[in-house]
């Protein structure tokens, strides 16, 4: 199902008939129930092949190790010199001019002096894992993420570094991970969307929807955007009409519809349209559900900090993150408001406060995945687009940074306790193991079952793949 | 992977995992994504080798023989994404670049062949499967003859120039209302089948107003074309559409998606606005509705800057606004590139834009997939990356993405003379000075009366401070010390501000206001120019173009000469290009492009078009890849049809597409005529400016020195007649229009101050006659055909055997597209503001996070008129599939999904448009019971025919009497909607028809 035999792609031809109705076929926010039906019958009828697109589940390549995943996207590049990766050197040489070969890529000119991180690192748990003091609750989980110190960029601005992470290429225009998943492996829940963007009720993140495009893929493998609020998580979610007069309505409109469709039953994109509508009435009922936070007990709601005002933001969206991977959503990608780590001044006030209010919660969803024995396959990922510079911009910034940065991964066939790689002695440059993007990418497909180089897509004419051309290698070192 | 650049500053230690990396390459390739084609693994599997010594070296070709073997044994590694070693074995042309290690082969001589040698000697491939002696034969015997290809390929179908072959007989005679009909009739008899019976004329209708104008029909409208008897009937509801201005509306969406139209410079979160992208969108529409020529609005909108001569003429007259504006077409792209970026941001944003350019000229206007040709020769199409870089080169003369110009600068032209610039800077200057001298006099009043001010009040002032403060208010701000400012910021609250003065002091009052209306005076003085965002030369010899490397703008490489692709140039004749003179203000280059797309026997550029208009009547193209007639395309369902189209589109024009003859288009563009132009061709601005230099200049030195075209004959079938009609050329466009027209009343038109310009000529044309690259002939010409009357109905036996409708025996039921679903939603609730043109409706986000435009639940403009931000795409439209621009949207797909449900269900726009619609009928029908009995089977046929256009059946009938009745008793029952229990039931009802299939699917 992942791989297409080359003999059946060559057509796309735009059509309204049996054979076609798959690729319209796009639910959104899960593929139809009667989908699999028309399925049988529309392959009896089509022997050429059209590909059809659904979210149905399908078997990976391998088995996986991971089965869902919740991306906690750090936008605005976290500084990797003052949260997983110590550089005393940095603190030696502090105001000093970096020597030739440092160079800040942004602007040249702002290439300020050594700047060290006044922050401690310590080893824990048994592995000894290194992290910094601004991270007292992820240190409690040591032995159970793995952190690559050696992740390389290609882009020194956001935009395109954010597109880079999230699509394989800084051009704009591509899928996002998330919809290579839910194309590769559709979703088991077919009342919920099969990818999630939950999004911050502050704002969107920097480049708002891109960061969860399906590109030039069909919607239906776009991230629904899901808001961290308790009122309209979801747009359109809630009725605007007492309920009783919205289930009335409803159903007169789809006694229209049905009329209508009496004399074109051929056209099975209005009996899909009709399926939509009564899919999308039971999604208000499961969405409400599922975003809901009421139900969750005391003890759960401390858990992510949800008593505190500094938590309380964060905690809420990866509370919701829980639910929602909990009932079958294949990927959820929880985004922040703007770009919090992009601290070009007072890096270090700004990342006391971003840690003190994101910590905790992080912490909080590693435990409470933990207890419900979901952790063992859902993958967890903590990452921005790229670093920061080890020396200052101005007084006491740091400005971006692609040559270095790290990030860290938990759960589902992740080999805990681990760090992968090494930056140069100031944490300027990656230098041993160094991990792309693309390896990055590969490697959380290989965790999925999924064969990074087997999972492609037509578009235009060639075979396109997550990795685009870029070579990639699956970081091995982190797999169980 | 590997960084290199920390190899060369020696700060990586060695990449031990480097051999274990490329192994690991090897065997994805290997085992991963190449796919050689069946015949190459056959030629393989039944050891039919061809047997070299059996025929002459000189024959064998590297596609037919040599790649094969490649394929199957090379091509693994050294192919796509980074070939090993830097050697790309996919194309003779990457082959003989060679790799890293320099050219591969020495063509005559396989023994200095580098790769000759490593597969002889068992070096390559890798991992085993060696050449056999009889393959290493082939190989040799191919290097020795010369290492020859085939070259670009001209074979393929779209690249030889349409043929129009004589109108085919048909047995259905009787359905044949023009060629295309005979066309289409002959492919489906031979399969023994024929048309769909004809729809009715409320299906008709319904359809060809959706088609031409992308809105629906009123009910009146329909009523008339149903009773009207005459027997041309539908053909002149065909020409009342095609002269409404919203035809124009329409269409110019349909254009704008492939240009890539936006409001917004994108890339960059910020994604700035483009102020005055708009006046292209408006462009577009005025260039429609006047029915410009089709080759005319590609010339425009690729070298207007080269037609008129904007720099020189006494006067910026509309004609020369209009045709700069035109190049807006090249300044869609994505182009986030702002005065202070870096120089290495700078060159990497105005390549992208350029990339994206070419991409958006070549997939509008030539139907070819070039963006793969910017790395690498285009592994599916003849084009090299030479080419690729020979048309880059044809944009440079307006972009310098290595200089170190102001780009923002760039992108915008000043409407007004060099005259006209300096007298409004004069103007401005004093104007400048005399509100400055105002706004001074006003501080220093307004200071004197609040010190006055403060004086009568001298006991509210703490005593210390009392003569201090006074004396310091009594200075203007600008005069204060620090002390004294400090003084008067703590004392704030007392001083009255300006407002509370003039309330309270007449004297005040009246000098204040006697000064602002000499500042009012004086600013209303001040002349500002409109700005037109264009792409212009710079000069006439920009730098030299050099080729990419890899397509990284900081590998560059040879410089490349403009040109077309080579390919192309064989078939359409190379571009004519001559050196600009000394002292020329262009570079000439995208004039001869221009003139090179638009020759009638262009292989590409009118079948493109043809293509992509029936593919907007009928659902899908005749080439289903509207946006790729390479050899990667789709090939035409019917080659005949297509050929005939074109070559009719074409016809009439009055020889080449270059404006033969015509000194009326020199006269156009406001160019001087001369004796002896008439018989020459038209003279731009640009060559006129040649013309005037020696002869010896114009020809002499020129690297890429003019090149001389045999002309051919046109390849038109005799029974296409007619000639361009005088005056065809002559354009009613015009930038500003004024009072209100009748036609935009239909739909509750409201402040009509832009009104719509009267299409000057209903097209008349007959089916057969040429059409003049007049494009509302040619819809007329389709939509008057029977293929485009048929009804759409399913026939088992037509789906049996024609399941995907390729021979057209029906039409094809089609859902509207975002625009037009909120369009006909505006339009059915009665409150579409018809106004036309300017500047774009702003966005506004929603606390929900919703994308709308500003003020639309009130009614709205039509979509076509809300502003394109790239990161705020408008939620609705979005969710029905309008495309985010990132480069351009050539073909738009249909999507079915829940989100569309619930934005169907309880999106805002949706049920306030149902109240509206509800409002509109309750004033039109009013039930007769009033408040008490308020459902009323009259409203409720009333409901059905503005939305639907047709009377509900019985069945429905009954089922909708009996859902208001019951919507409105559950109503009477709510405390908070007993009020209205009506009026609510009734935006129920409507919203239902609004959104139910029928409404947003058109038969």
């Amino acid at each position: 199902m992942l791989s297409f035999d080359l003999r059946q792609r060559g057509r796309l031809v735009e059509l309204v008939s049996r054979r076609e109705l798959f690729s319209r076929l796009g639910a959104g926010a899960g593929a139809l129930a009667l989908a699999s039906l028309l399925e049988e019958a529309a392959a009896a009828a089509s022997p050429s092949g059209r590909q059809r697109y659904d979210v149905q589940p399908k078997e990976p390549h391998h088995p996986a190790r991971a089965k869902r995943i919740i991306y906690l996207f750090q936008n605005g590049g976290p500084s990797h010199v003052d949260l997983f990766d110590p550089k005393p050197e940095l603190k030696k040489y502090e105001g000093q001019k970096p020597g030739e070969g440092f160079v800040n890529d942004v602007d040249p000119k702002k290439t300020g002096t050594w700047l060290g991180s006044p922050f401690q690192f310590a080893r824990h748990g048994q592995s000894g894992l290194e992290l910094s003091e601004l991270l007292p609750e992820l240190a409690h989980h040591a032995d159970e993420i793995s952190v690559i110190r050696s992740m390389v960029s290609e882009h020194e601005n956001h935009e395109q570094a954010c597109c880079h992470m999230h699509t394989g290429s800084p051009v704009a225009g591509r899928p996002t991970m998330g919809s290579w998943i839910t194309y590769g492996l559709g979703t088991e829940n077919q009342n919920l969307p099969a990818y999630v963007a939950l999004l911050n009720p502050a704002g969107l993140p920097v480049d708002g929807a891109r960061n969860w495009s399906s590109g030039w893929m069909p919607p239906l493998y776009q991230g629904m955007p899901v808001r961290a609020t308790e009122t309209t998580p979801i747009l359109n979610l809630e009725q605007k009409i007492p309920e009783l007069a919205a289930d009335r309505r409803l159903q007169f409109l789809q006694k229209l519809n049905r009329e209508h469709f009496r004399t074109r039953d051929e056209n099975l994109e209005l009996e899909a349209r009709i399926a939509t509508f009564e899919l999308a009435a039971r999604m208000q009922l499961a969405a409400t559900d599922a975003l809901d936070l009421k139900t969750e007990t005391e003890p759960t709601r401390k858990l992510y900090g949800l008593d505190r005002p500094e938590t309380a933001v964060y905690g809420r969206e990866l509370l919701m993150a829980r639910r929602l991977v909990e009932r079958g959503v294949r990927f959820v990608q929880v985004m922040m408001s703007g770009q919090p780590w992009d601290t070009h001044s007072n890096n270090n006030a700004n990342l006391r406060s971003l840690c003190k209010s994101t910590d905790l919660p992080v912490s909080g969803l590693l435990k409470d995945l933990r207890q419900r024995g979901l952790l063992e396959d859902t993958l967890v990922i903590w990452t921005g687009e790229f670093g920061r510079t080890p020396f200052a911009e101005g007084k006491d910034g740091r400005d971006h940074h692609k040559r270095a940065f790290s990030l860290w991964v938990a759960g589902g066939g992740i080999k805990g306790g681990v760090t992968v790689g090494a930056t140069d002695p100031f944490g300027y440059k990656s230098v041993e193991d160094i991990v792309t993007v693309a390896d990055f990418h590969a490697t959380v497909l290989h965790l999925l079952g999924i064969d990074f180089n087997r999972l492609t897509f037509r578009h235009d004419t060639r075979e396109e793949k997550l990795t685009d051309v870029h070579p990639a290698q699956i970081v091995k070192q982190i797999v169980v | 992977m590997i960084d290199p650049e920390a190899q060369q500053r020696g700060l990586t230690p060695p990449d031990n995992g480097e051999s274990g990396r490329a192994a690991h390459r090897r065997r994805e390739w290997m085992t991963g994504r190449v796919a050689a084609p069946v015949w190459a693994l056959l030629l393989l599997g039944s050891a039919a080798l061809p047997l070299a010594a059996a025929r002459s070296p000189k024959a064998i070709q590297y596609e037919s023989e040599v790649l094969p073997l490649f394929r199957a044994k090379c091509i693994g590694c050294h192919g796509a994404g980074l070939p090993e070693a830097g050697l790309d074995l996919r194309t003779r042309g990457d082959l003989l670049e060679g790799g890293y290690s320099g050219p591969a082969v020495v063509p005559g001589s396989p023994e200095k062949s580098v790769l000759y040698q490593t597969l002889a000697d068992g070096r390559m491939p890798k991992g085993g499967r060696r050449f056999t002696p009889q393959e290493l034969r082939v190989v040799a015997d191919w290097i020795r003859g010369g290492a020859a290809g085939a070259g670009p390929e001209t074979g393929h179908w779209a690249f030889r120039p349409p043929k129009a072959t004589p109108v085919p007989p048909v047995k259905a005679a009787d359905r044949v209302r023009n060629p295309i009909d005979a066309f289409l009739l002959r492919d489906l008899e031979r399969k023994g089948l024929s048309y769909t019976p004809e729809a009715d004329r409320r299906t008709l209708i319904r359809r060809l107003t959706f088609d031409l104008i992308g809105l629906p029909p009123t009910p009146a409208e329909i009523e008339a074309f149903v009773r009207d008897a005459r027997p041309d009937a539908y053909e002149r509801l065909v020409d009342r559409l095609l002269s409404d201005p919203r035809y124009g509306e329409r269409w110019a969406r349909h254009w704008l998606d492939t240009a890539g139209y936006a409001d917004s410079e994108g890339v960059l979160q910020e994604d700035r606005i483009r102020p005055n992208a708009w006046r292209y969108r408006d462009y577009v529409i005025q260039s429609l509705n006047a029915d410009k020529p089709y080759d005319q609005f590609l010339r425009e909108q690729i070298a207007g800057d080269e037609l008129v001569d904007y720099r020189n003429a006494p006067a910026f007259t509309p004609k020369i606004v209009e045709t700069l504006t035109a190049t807006g077409f090249l300044r869609t792209a994505v182009d986030a590139t702002r005065p202070d970026f870096n120089p290495h941001q700078y060159g990497e944003y105005q390549y992208r834009m350029l990339h994206d350019t070419q991409t958006i000229v070549f997939s509008t206007a030539l139907g070819l997939t070039v963006q793969c040709a910017r790395c690498h020769s285009h592994k599916y199409e003849p084009i090299s990356q030479k080419d690729y870089y020979a048309v880059q080169a044809l944009f440079m003369g307006a972009v310098r993405p290595r200089g170190k110009l102001l780009p923002t600068a760039l992108r915008q032209i000043v409407a007004a003379t060099a005259e006209e610039q300096k007298h409004a800077r004069e103007v401005n200057a004093q104007v400048d000075a005399a509100v400055a001298a105002l706004n001074q006099e006003l501080a220093a009043l307004t200071a004197e009366h609040q010190a006055r001010d403060l004086e009568r009040r001298a006991a509210e002032i703490p005593e210390a401070d009392r003569t201090a403060l006074i004396a310091a208010v009594r200075l203007p701000e600008a005069k204060r010390s620090a002390e004294q400012k400090t003084l008067v910021t703590r004392h704030a609250k007392l001083i009255r501000t300006p407002e509370a003065l003039a309330a309270a002091d007449s004297e005040f009052r009246e000098k204040q206001a006697a000064i602002v209306t000499k500042r009012n005076q004086e600013n209303s003085r001040r002349i500002v120019h409109t700005e037109l965002r264009a792409f212009y030369d710079q000069d006439a010899n920009p730098p030299p173009t050099p080729l990419l490397q890899r397509g990284d703008w900081l590998r560059p490489g040879e410089p490349v000469e403009p040109g077309v692709p080579e390919l192309l140039a064989r078939v359409a004749g190379p571009l004519e290009l001559s050196k600009p003179t000394p002292g020329a203000a262009t570079t000439g280059r995208r004039l001869a492009f221009a003139r090179w797309i638009t020759q009638a026997d262009h292989p590409l550029t009118a079948r493109v078009m043809v293509n992509r208009v029936w593919a907007h009547h009928f659902g899908v193209g005749i080439v289903p890849s509207v946006e790729n007639f390479g050899r990667s395309g789709q090939a035409p369902t019917n080659q005949d049809l297509l050929d005939w189209l074109a070559c009719s589109f074409v016809a009439g024009a009055g020889g080449k597409g270059s404006g033969a003859g015509e000194t009326g288009e020199q006269a156009r563009y406001g160019l001087p005529v001369r004796k002896g132009d008439a018989v020459g061709k038209f003279r731009s601005a640009h060559e006129l400016a040649q013309r005037d230099q020696p002869r010896e200049q114009r020809n002499g030195t020129a690297s890429h020195s003019l090149r001389h075209r045999h002309p051919r004959p046109l390849q038109f079938a005799n029974n296409i007649r007619g000639a361009r009609e005088p005056g065809t050329r002559e354009s009613g466009t015009r930038f500003t229009a004024a009072s209100s027209g009748s036609e935009g009343s239909r739909y509750a038109v409201r402040n009509s101050h832009y009104a719509p310009v009267p299409n000057p000529r209903p097209p008349t044309s007959g089916p057969t006659e040429g059409l003049a690259w007049s494009l509302k002939k040619l819809h007329r010409l389709i939509v008057t055909s029977s293929a485009y009357r048929q009804g759409s109905g399913w026939n088992e036996r037509a789906g049996r055997i024609d399941p995907e409708n390729r021979l057209v025996w029906r039409q094809r039921p089609r859902r509207l597209e975002a625009e037009a679903i909120r369009d006909a939603m505006l339009a059915v609730s009665g409150t579409l503001d018809g106004r036309m043109f300017g500047e774009p409706v702003a966005n506004v986000t929603q606390p929900t996070g919703e994308i709308v435009a500003a003020g639309e639940e009130q009614g709205g403009r039509r979509s076509i008129y809300l502003l394109v931000r790239r990161s705020m795409p408008v939620t609705l439209l979005n969710t029905f599939d309008a495309p985010v621009m990132e480069t351009n949207c050539t073909r738009r797909t249909t999507s079915t999904t829940a989100t569309q449900a619930l934005a169907l269900m309880n999106g805002t726009f949706l049920n306030a448009q149902g109240r509206h619609f509800a409002t509109r009928l309750l004033r039109e029908s009013p039930p007769a019971g009033g408040a008490e009995a308020p459902v009323d089977l009259r409203t409720v046929r009333h409901a059905f025919s503005l939305a639907l256009g047709r009377a509900p059946s019985a069945k429905e009938q009954a089922e909708a009497m009996e859902f208001l009745r019951g919507q409105i008793e559950l109503y009477r029952k709510g405390q908070d909607t007993a009020k209205d229990a009506g009026v609510r039931g009734y935006a129920d009802f409507c919203a239902a028809l609004l959104s139910s299939n029928e409404f947003i699917y058109v038969d």
